[in-house]
């Protein structure tokens, strides 16, 4: 069947419907002629009467296909298959260009290839072919909008092409060589992927977004032939690369040894020797020589840092023989202080009588150094709530509240924006606790509570003790240094409240079956509820060496969120916030760079924003450290992180490029490549044949028209 | 009407004459010549006497000098009688230019009957449709001129054509031999119109047709898809006139060589007008024609 690369010109076909108005108007619109010869008139008609029937339908289907052929010749059919035959037809080409890192390999071996033999191809291009380029990485980046025919200007852009430093994701440059295609106007096309075929590539367990691209193809109007040109000719795939750096804690402060893991992947067959250098603010912190195994070798750093504020880490290997991603950059704020604010149901100078009085003590119990600690702790009567504002609640990372009786609609909505702006939830349930108060702010599951408080349980003397589920709960285990499920027989619980999850909470900690710790997100924020009281009345948990570090772990916890993230990966915009330091000054936005990692200096657009100024940086395009600087004193630092799968250069084996839903022609070289397009039987235009058969048809229409009317 | 009865408009036929081609019985005494040979006024001819012969047409001066037998012979003029025959059927009434068929065909008779009578011949007229609507006996007064305009005035165009079953008629009522002139479009069977001229011939009846037509009617100029209204009956015709032209004039041209062939069969004289022909030149013309034969 034809295709047609305008088939908006299709709709002409309606005008067909013109010579069978003007034959249906003509019918009802008639002379009324007195006549006397009606004797010679009647013999006539019954002579002519069906001829003529039959000679008016002839000139209106005429007259019909003339119209429709001219619609559809101006809508531009096109045939394909075997009909179509070999031909000189115009191609339309996505040229995709691997931008991956992997192309770097042996000081950009592929890469410059990639570029010779795009430029081959363009130099090889018939008049009237036309090209796209698009960079294929973890996004597919189009060079130009519209497919050029401009040899120069396509080689100009060919040359311009910089090394990447992200992956490929080739099925989202196929869609994206499939939309541009749409546009183009050219009856045969084709995709070519310039490429080191590595298999991650390829996403070959990505099945759903597959079968996504299949659908796609199918509908596509003209399939383009698609072939992958593979440039790596090295068998060799060995290759180490860092493939992550991460904290153990959620907070990094100033009062402990903070933990850093290092993950270093190793693909080959022998474990190998190598050295890793550890940087802690461009300088080098430690060293040590490893030993990497194939997989996955995690290395532990413990860094104790003196100055609160954004900091960054680097951890570097030595190089091999693509040495880009060998290291990989980290940033970080440390904390000097963790403001936190309890809200408590009975206030008393007794701690003991108080209901956060325990968890003051707990919390300012935790790390100290000269005078300083880590929490913040200010206390204040539940009702305290109602005066204040969500500016001045954003002043704490964490709210504790701790047997609160009630809630008003204004504290229920402040507390909401709070947790949902990053803020840290911690709910103690008490005696003062009812089940209706909270059924407010639990809102059927879309609330900050995160299970619905159902009914007070009262143990008699018969106390249990509580268990922590693996899991979310393994962070707590780390702290009590447990096993798995197993009971910490020290707590003994008489009274808590039974309280029912919803399915987008979890289960921390529970007594016999029913939920004591429970955990929920909230916006960008954390809540952790406990069904115990946080006094001695209903257990003796507050007065066990277990209460101190959970309420201590929990709250570091709560304070771990890190809203806008320091890390990101390529090509995700950068959120520079900036806190303002005393009044706003027109300098504060106006003076602000953007250091990126090739050295290159940005001024960053700023503006002010509830108590910051922020800014969004999008040209993240190079992995690596960023650096914002608004003073010499003032800097922070975002780390643009590369993709830890681009490292396995393992190539895209035989059996899976026979498993791909779409078809591809895999191709070793260029010469190949050329055999393939020439034995295309392609597609070919064939307007002008409607052309020519609508003069045809109208010939015969002037011919007939003329003899009928004789 | 009157316009009929204005002398002015006859004035250019006072001098022409109407000569019958042949002679007919009268019973005045005119410019007409008796077919048969007399013994009244003009001699002819001699002819050898045979047995049987009346002696008292002998020749006998020559009888005398010659003393062989020749009988004299005599023509004798006679007065004309003529029937005019109008067809005043509904496609007489057909009209594309100022005068519809039946007009022209009123004038016609008009002219005629006048010229017979000023020349003292006895006029007849007859009107019919499918039948014989107004008979007028032939006279010679001129009485019977205005008598005549009188019928004329008041026609209209009738029903559907029986021409052939009407002439027929009229070829048995009329007992003495005569001048038919018959005005009509002719629109019927030629079959019919055959045997019913043939019944005129039979009785020695001299008979001249006037073939009266629109011109519209021989050229069929229509473009525009046309509704055909049948002016003698509820006949309707939609048709495409472009299309069917050919057929129609096929057809038109077809009865009209039928009908000159009856008539050059039955030596009957056979004149075709339009009704945009000038009036005056054509009957002139016509009347010059058959002065000269």
């Amino acid at each position: 069947m034809f295709l047609f690369l305008s088939p908006l010109f299709l709709l002409g076909i309606s005008l067909a419907l013109i010579p069978l108005i003007i034959h249906i108007l003509n019918k009802s619109k008639y002379k009324v002629e007195k006549w006397g010869a009606m004797m010679f008139l009647q013999k006539a008609v019954k002579i002519r009467a069906r001829s003529i029937k039959l000679q008016q339908i002839i000139l209106m289907l005429l007259r019909m296909a003339v119209l429709i052929f001219f619609a559809i010749g101006l809508a531009r059919p096109i045939i394909q298959g075997q009909f179509a035959g070999e031909d000189d037809q115009p191609v339309c080409t996505v040229l995709i260009v691997d931008h991956s890192y992997s192309m770097q390999k042996k000081s950009n071996a592929n890469y410059n290839k990639a570029k010779e033999i795009s430029k081959k191809y363009i130099r090889d291009m018939k008049e009237g072919d036309s090209l796209y380029i698009v960079l294929g990485g973890s996004r597919p980046n189009p060079l130009f909008s519209k497919p050029s025919f401009d040899k120069g200007f396509l080689s100009e852009k060919i040359n311009a092409i910089k090394v990447g430093s992200g992956d490929f994701n080739i099925i989202k440059s196929l869609e994206e060589a499939f939309f541009l295609l749409e546009k183009s106007k050219a009856p045969r096309r084709r995709i070519v992927v310039i490429s080191d075929e590595q298999e991650t590539n390829w996403k070959i367990n990505q099945k759903l977004l597959w079968d996504k691209i299949k659908q796609h193809y199918e509908l596509l109007k003209i399939k383009p032939l698609l072939y992958s040109l593979n440039l790596d000719e090295d068998e060799k795939t060995d290759n180490q690369w860092i493939k992550s750096i991460s904290t153990r804690s959620p907070v990094i402060d100033i009062y402990r040894q903070n933990k850093f893991v290092v993950e270093i992947e190793h693909i080959g067959d022998k474990d190998i020797k190598s050295h890793l250098n550890f940087y802690l603010d461009g300088e080098i912190y430690t060293e040590r020589d490893v030993e990497l195994k194939n997989g996955t070798n995690s290395f532990v750093f413990d860094v104790q840092i003196e100055k609160a504020g954004s900091h960054h880490i680097k951890a570097e290997l030595e190089a091999d023989e693509l040495p880009f991603d060998n290291q990989r950059e980290f940033s970080f704020e440390v904390i000097e202080r963790l403001p936190v604010l309890i809200l408590e149901g009975t206030s008393d100078e007794n701690p003991l009588k108080s209901d956060g009085g325990l968890l003051s003590m707990a919390l300012e119990a935790a790390s100290q150094l000269e005078n300083k600690q880590l929490f913040k702790v200010d206390k204040k009567p539940y009702y305290e709530l109602e005066n204040l504002t969500l500016d001045s609640l954003s002043s704490y990372k964490a709210i504790i509240l701790a047997n609160v009786p009630s809630f008003s609609q204004y504290s229920i909505f402040t507390l909401e924006n709070y947790v949902k702006k990053g803020g840290g939830l911690f709910i103690f349930l008490g005696d003062k606790t009812t089940p209706e108060a909270y059924q407010k702010v639990y809102k059927n599951g879309q609330g900050l509570l995160p299970g619905l408080i159902k009914k007070k349980i009262e143990r008699n003397r018969k106390l249990v003790s509580p268990f922590f589920n693996p899991g979310l709960g393994r962070f707590i285990l780390e702290i009590y240094n447990l096993e798995e499920g197993k009971q910490i027989d020290e707590v003994k619980i008489n009274t808590y409240w039974q309280v029912s999850t919803h399915k987008e909470s979890y289960t921390l900690a529970r007594i016999k079956n029913d939920p004591m710790l429970l955990y929920k997100t909230f916006g960008d924020g954390r809540i952790m509820m406990l069904s115990v009281s946080p006094d001695i009345k209903w257990s003796n948990y507050p007065i066990t060496p277990h209460f101190l570090p959970l309420v201590q772990n929990v709250c570091i916890y709560l304070c771990g969120t890190v809203k806008p993230p320091l890390n990101v990966s390529l090509g995700e915009p950068l959120i520079v916030q900036l806190p303002i330091v005393s009044t706003k000054k027109a300098s504060d936005v106006n003076l602000i760079n953007m250091i990126e990692p090739n050295g290159k200096i940005n001024k960053l657009t700023s503006r002010f924003t509830r108590g910051f100024i922020s800014s969004i940086y999008k040209e993240t395009n190079n992995a690596g450290l960023y650096t914002v600087v608004k003073s010499e004193k003032e800097k922070k630092y975002y780390s643009v992180q590369y993709p830890e799968s681009e490292g396995n250069l393992k190539a895209l084996e035989e059996k899976n490029k026979i498993k791909l839903p779409v078809k591809f022609n895999f191709v070793k070289t260029y010469t190949e490549l050329s055999q393939y397009n020439l034995e295309e039987s392609g597609a070919k235009e064939v307007w002008q044949y409607f052309i020519y058969l609508l003069l045809i048809l109208l010939l015969i229409e002037l011919y007939l028209s003329g003899r009928f009317n004789k | 009407m009157n316009e009929l009865l204005n002398p002015k408009r006859y004035a250019s036929f006072k001098r022409l004459e109407l000569l019958a081609h042949s002679v007919v019985e009268g019973f005045k005494t005119g410019l007409h010549k008796s077919p048969y040979k007399g013994f009244a006024i003009e001699f002819e001819q001699h002819r050898p006497y045979v047995f049987g012969d009346d002696l008292k047409h002998l020749d006998w001066k020559l009888l005398a000098k010659s003393d062989r037998y020749y009988i004299k012979q005599y023509e004798e003029d006679t007065s004309l009688r003529a029937y005019l025959i109008l067809d005043t059927s509904g496609s007489m009434g057909y009209t594309s230019q100022k005068h519809s068929k039946l007009d022209y065909g009123k004038y016609l008779l008009g002219v005629f009957s006048y010229l017979m009578l000023s020349q003292q011949d006895s006029v007849g007229m007859v009107t019919c449709d499918t039948k014989i609507q107004n008979f007028m006996s032939p006279r010679s007064s001129a009485k019977h001129l205005r008598n005549m305009m009188e019928v004329l005035n008041d026609i209209s165009p009738g029903q559907d054509t029986g021409l052939a079953n009407v002439l027929h008629a009229l070829a048995g009522k009329i007992k003495r031999r005569a001048l038919i002139v018959i005005i009509s479009d002719f629109f019927d069977d030629t079959e019919s119109l055959k045997k019913a001229l043939n019944h005129f011939a039979h009785k020695k009846h001299e008979v001249i047709l006037y073939q009266i037509l629109d011109r519209k009617e021989t050229e069929f100029p229509f473009n525009d898809l046309t509704q055909f209204e049948s002016l003698e009956g509820d006949e309707i015709q939609m048709t495409d006139p472009v299309r069917i032209k050919k057929a129609y004039l096929e057809e038109f041209n077809k009865h009209k060589a039928n009908l000159k062939k009856v008539c050059f069969n039955l030596r009957i004289d056979f004149q075709q007008l339009f009704t945009d022909d000038p009036f005056e030149r054509t009957v002139a013309s016509y009347l010059a024609g058959r002065l000269k034969k």
